[in-house]
């Protein structure tokens, strides 16, 4: 079989992702710092990681997704992916890929999925999750770009939710609107 | 730190396409890069996988287990 030429990811590639994901009902979401890249974290990254739910119809799913989207899978990796691994690394598509089915720090995907942020179209696990795996892998790379994760986290839900008030104000608010 | 934030709500401000043009790259890692692809049942495995045999400077070594201390 003939590989696609591997690149960085791009637009163009995340919009397929999403589109073809989206046609074969693919539960997923983007983790790691290409999930905080899609949130606005202004830090380069190499690879796609993505955090599929770990059920056999949905790995089913996810490889007829990920075959349309020209990654060669193997009959055998197919297999090992609708069984339900942990950690599937991808380097024979179009873009390096990494499927975490079960990313550290994150107790499920359902509750995951609860707290998603949705960016064009993009399911992204929520900064705050992104942030509780990296803290949870012990890793030198992922502790080292812990503080500048969490001053992105300030910065983006500033932007989302808005300045967060104090109990104080809280309190004024109830007692001026009484129930 | 200030410059990194004021650089976050620049980079808040850039619609995805800008985002995405800058926020990805490619660049040869060795091992992790020198096998189409790899499966590991469980994250633990990985973790050690990683650890044992990726070179240190790529930052992939364990260096603290304990998710509330960070290293």
């Amino acid at each position: 079989m003939n590989q696609p030429e591997r690149t960085y990811f791009q637009l163009q590639q995340a919009q397929e992702v999403a589109e073809v994901f989206a046609k074969h009902n693919v539960e997923f979401l983007f983790i790691g710092k290409s999930g905080a890249s899609l949130l606005s974290y202004p830090f380069p990254t190499q690879k796609v990681e993505v955090f599929p739910e770990k059920t056999i119809e949905n790995g089913e799913r996810l490889v007829r997704a990920l075959r349309e989207l020209e990654f060669e899978i193997t009959d055998e990796t197919a297999e090992q992916i609708i069984k339900g691994v942990d950690f599937v690394q991808l380097k024979t598509g179009p873009f390096d890929l990494d499927l975490v089915f079960a990313p550290d720090g994150i107790e499920n995907f359902a509750e995951a999925k609860k707290r998603r942020i949705i960016v064009d179209n993009f399911p992204v696990a929520n900064i705050r999750d992104i942030i509780a795996s990296k803290r949870a892998s012990g890793r030198k790379k992922d502790l080292n770009d812990l503080p500048l994760l969490e001053d992105f986290q300030e910065e983006f839900e500033k932007k989302m939710y808005g300045r967060l008030k104090s109990a104080f104000e809280i309190a004024m608010e109830k007692l001026e609107k009484p129930q | 730190m200030e410059d990194f934030k004021e650089q976050c709500r620049r980079q808040l401000k850039r619609s995805l396409a800008q985002r995405l043009k800058y926020g990805f790259f490619r660049q040869y890692k060795p091992v992790l890069d020198d096998a189409p692809f790899r499966v590991f049942n469980t994250m633990a495995e990985y973790r050690e996988w990683a650890d044992k045999n990726l070179p240190e400077y790529l930052g992939y070594k364990i260096v603290s287990r304990d998710e509330n201390e960070p290293a």
